[in-house]
């Protein structure tokens, strides 16, 4: 579980990342040096092509302008996510074409076992699944996006 | 690409098939909305990986996996995570930096930052 990582960091907090391209390689890039700035991964070269490899694999569009890309690594420092928005959609393949507005990027290190990973993912999935929650983490302000981030974190 | 990248790659990717290889982790993934079908590329992905190093690192890394269970192991303040001894300041890595290293200890392929 998150809960120590993600709020044992006040000073860095939870944020949600404007994504400013509409490419997904460009939100992934993003993302990650998002994550490499906050001390969650070491680097961000080889993580790039992983999640975009298993991107290949395993598509993270959920539908709903969502994805959730996922990635279990020894580049993790520990567990954490990173939020980002698109304001105009960014163009990730998804069935039908959708563009995606929402990314919850899924970092877990390589020393968690697979079911920890999974129930990482499970939980960010279910949250964003939830249209109310959706929306106001793609539209609400950053303070709204920090909160509802931080109690799926402690699992409230 | 750098040899340690691509190692990172190559563990990244057979966690990755570890997850896969449990139909249950399948069936669950599915139940979350992922489109769980394209996995077939997987195999072809791995010999791409295994292909882009030397023949001497897959050697080490595929011991490291076949006697360990992982290929990479991370060092943590000098220490190995595989066998926990310490290692020499001599081989660390400069501040900043990377690299791949065999244990003195357990002959694990390490991942030193
Ligand atoms: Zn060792």
């Amino acid at each position: 579980m998150a809960i120590a990582d993600l709020t044992s960091l006040p000073v860095l907090g939870i944020e949600r990342v404007e994504l400013r391209h509409k490419l997904r390689v460009s939100a992934l890039t993003q993302l990650l040096t998002a994550a490499s700035v906050r001390g969650i991964v070491r680097g961000s070269t080889a993580l790039l092509e992983s999640v975009q490899r298993l991107e290949r694999l395993l598509p993270s569009a959920l539908g709903k302008q969502v994805a959730v890309p996922q990635v279990r690594s020894i580049a993790v420092e520990r567990p954490d996510v990173i939020v980002g928005r698109s304001l105009r959609g960014i163009e990730w393949d998804a069935p039908g074409g959708e563009l995606v507005r929402l990314v919850v990027l899924v970092l877990t290190p390589a020393g968690m076992g697979v079911d920890s990973h999974l129930d990482r993912v499970q939980q960010y999935a279910h949250l964003v699944r939830q249209q109310r929650t959706r929306q106001r983490l793609i539209e609400g302000d950053d303070d709204t996006a920090r909160a509802i981030l931080t109690a799926a974190a402690e699992g409230r | 690409m750098s040899t340690l990248d691509a190692l990172i790659e190559l563990q990244d990717l057979d966690q990755f098939a570890e997850m896969f290889a449990d139909p249950a982790n399948v069936s669950r993934l599915r139940r979350l909305g992922y489109a769980v079908e394209k996995r077939e590329g997987l195999e072809r992905e791995r010999e791409r990986l295994v292909g882009s190093l030397e023949r001497r690192w897959v050697v080490l890394y595929e011991r490291s996996l076949a006697r360990y269970g992982r290929g990479l192991t991370a060092v943590r303040a000098r220490v190995c995570q595989g066998c926990f001894i310490t290692l020499p300041t001599s081989a660390a890595p400069p501040p900043g930096e990377a690299m791949v290293h065999l244990c003195e200890g357990c002959a694990r392929l390490l991942y030193w930052a």
